[in-house]
């Protein structure tokens, strides 16, 4: 077609025409994404009073990701709002709401001298602490690891903020005047097999009891814990990863080894040096690695992370004045005593200010007020503690089979107006 | 400079709807059937079409899914693991998607999606999975039975059913991938296998009567509460 013959016919295109041909193709795009939602339900549909904003990653297992408009929306990520990350799916328990079952049995058990057995009922009558924590998936932002390591496609948003309340381990063994065996090592937990749900076993090193709040978790943001997240009663530690806070527990037993399960090895590890001073084992991305109990450890500490939670990506702006903000944590052992943010992709970086945190255990929120010109930006956020922990540029370096425990620094790409 | 942009808007759109209908199926090949049989009993699909692996990977993940009790011949492990290794390498495109099927859709192909619960008899594992041979005649029986069933496909099933004297409290996935065609041919292969039939006065399932069922976005556990509704014994 000659282009004189192309050309006036785009020129004569008016506003209106336009506007009719863009309708008709968004009508068509409306009609693909309506046929790809049915293909993937929804998060409501999954989980009964989930958000359907929550991306689903499966709905079977439940595996859901916030994202960081919801994020940054609340304070407390509200059960609304949560990530669901399940192993195993307990029937008829994909809703929000209580699992209510008083007669609910945890038996405690292993190397302690009286063994014994308490129910909800019994556990809900005794001196109750909260304590506010991140929780995150340890596979929160494999989709960044290059090449992409197996596994859900994680994101951002494997992870929250929550308030839990319960029975600390610590005080359920004094109330009942159990004495623990010198010799026990880990707290090995096993989650509920009830509609013969697959079983799910994890260890923990009993320095969680001391170090991490250990706790059985009966309510969560002031509420009964929600049924999909693990109600009526769920192991939690502190300044852990998710993946060992076991869901629908019914056993915790003290024990002298770590668990051998899958779920213990060769799932939820990163490759280690045992007594080397590095928290994971660079290896070369895409190699394979053959796990066991001694040349790797398992997914317990939270690394220290922190995410940009306004502006969005890709979002504009109005300048001059744009306060960059979000949150960053970490184990809760030693105080974040500094988050740098840089506008210039890593050129320069400039303290931000800390507006205030949630206990040790929870989100710093951060502010970093910047006067900004009209044009491109990429902010970078990176967080550093008392130990002088902090996060790497290229989170690539830890690349690991498994996609567990990225903390790279977070770029964000956005419009000043 | 308009038309270009609506080419651009309509070749996207193309591409999300190729790379969406990519997701939730499997290309063409040996062992493809094995897979839909193997596989789904503990996990959606996606969990395989999403990855990107080498075979030493796959293998790898196989022996892992075996540990939690996946079980195969070697020769049913070797025509998984090559079928993987092949279409879901490193830098494989989204499978094709299939085809819309039309008319000749096969039940009993689409059944390869059941076989890893309800087994190839239709029997069901006692205890765990509910059987078909028997019970479908009984649900066609009941005033509604027919859309609950298209419902069961569309929407998945969630918590405690008694079926034939045994009690069952698992979760049916949803199959909402499925073509109306695929829907309706599998329905009627269930419902006239292992000596089920349609009740008199029923002719088989139609893609219309399935299509009328969609949209409804009920919850597994709505359909449950629907079955108690259905009045069977």
């Amino acid at each position: 077609m000659p282009r004189n013959h192309e050309h006036p016919l785009s020129e004569a295109m008016d506003r209106r025409l336009f506007l009719k041909r863009t309708a008709v193709a968004g009508a068509a795009l409306g009609l693909m994404g309506r046929g790809l939602a049915q293909q993937q339900p929804t998060a409501d549909q999954v989980v009964q009073g989930k958000n359907p904003k929550l991306v689903v990653l499966s709905s079977r297992p439940v595996v859901m990701e916030s994202t960081l408009e919801l994020l940054g929306s609340e304070r407390i990520t509200s059960k609304a709002n949560l990530f669901v990350r399940n192993n195993i799916d307990l029937p008829g328990l994909n809703t929000t709401e209580p699992n209510v079952q008083p007669g609910w049995e945890v038996e405690i058990t292993g190397l302690v001298d009286k063994p014994f057995k308490i129910t909800v009922d019994e556990l809900s009558k005794l001196p109750q602490t909260e304590v506010t924590t991140v929780l995150q998936c340890s596979g929160n932002g494999r989709s960044f690891f290059n090449p992409r390591p197996s596994g859900n496609p994680w994101t951002y948003g494997g992870v929250g903020q929550v308030t839990w309340r319960g029975v600390l381990l610590k005080t359920l063994l004094e109330a009942k005047g159990v004495k623990l065996d010198p010799k026990a090592r880990f707290i090995t937990m096993n989650a509920s097999t009830q509609g013969g749900a697959q079983p799910y076993e994890k260890s923990y090193p009993i320095s969680v009891m001391e170090h991490n709040s250990a706790m059985l978790a009966l309510g969560m943001n002031g509420e009964p814990l929600p049924a999909v997240h693990g109600g009526p009663v769920r192991l939690v530690a502190a300044g852990t990863f998710g993946t060992a806070n076991v869901k629908w527990i019914t056993k915790v037993e003290f024990t002298e080894k770590e668990s051998s399960g899958n779920e213990q090895v060769p799932r939820y590890r990163v490759p280690v040096l045992p007594g080397w001073n590095t928290p994971i084992l660079p290896t070369q991305p895409g190699s394979r690695y053959n796990y066991t109990l001694d040349n790797s450890r398992s997914n317990w500490g939270a690394n220290i992370n922190s995410f940009i939670l306004s502006p969005l990506p890709g979002s504009s702006v109005r300048g001059r004045l744009v306060e960059i903000r979000g949150v960053a944590w970490n184990d809760g052992l030693a105080p974040i005593e500094s988050i740098e943010v840089s506008v210039d992709s890593g050129t320069t970086w400039r303290k931000a200010v800390i507006e205030g945190d949630h206990g040790k255990f929870g989100w710093y929120r951060w502010v970093a007020p910047r006067l900004l010109s009209p044009g491109e930006y990429e902010a970078m956020v990176r967080a550093t503690d008392a130990l002088g922990r902090t996060q790497p540029l290229n989170g690539n370096i830890w690349w690991n089979e498994r996609g567990y425990e990225w903390n790279g620094v977070m770029r964000v790409k956005f419009t000043v107006t | 400079m308009n038309r270009r942009y609506l080419i651009g808007v309509v070749l996207a759109a193309g591409t999300a709807l190729w790379f969406g209908l990519g997701q939730g199926s499997l290309p063409e090949g040996p062992g493809r059937e094995l897979v839909l049989q193997k596989c789904q009993t503990c996990h959606e699909l996606g969990f395989v079409t999403r990855e990107r692996q080498p075979r030493e990977r796959w293998d790898a993940i196989i022996t892992e899914m075996q540990s939690y009790g996946l079980r195969l011949t070697s020769e049913e492990r070797a025509t998984i693991l090559n079928y993987l290794a092949t279409h879901f390498a490193p830098g494989a495109q989204a499978p094709t998607p299939a085809p819309q099927p039309q008319a000749n859709v096969s039940g009993a192909q689409v059944y390869n999606n059941c076989i890893g619960c309800h087994q190839a008899n239709g029997s069901g594992v006692p205890g765990v999975f509910p059987p078909l041979a028997g019970h479908v005649p009984s649900i066609l029986a009941t005033r509604g039975g027919r859309e609950w069933l298209i419902q069961v496909m569309l929407y998945g099933l969630q918590g405690p059913i008694n079926v034939r004297g045994s009690s069952y409290n698992g979760a049916m996935p949803a199959y909402p991938q499925l073509s109306d065609a695929e829907i309706a041919a599998v329905l009627n292969h269930i419902s006239t296998q292992w000596g089920n039939g349609f009740p008199s006065g029923q002719g088989p399932f139609t893609e219309a009567e399935v299509r009328a069922q969609r949209g409804k976005n009920l919850s597994p556990q709505q359909v449950l509460s629907a079955r108690q509704g259905l009045g069977l014994r």
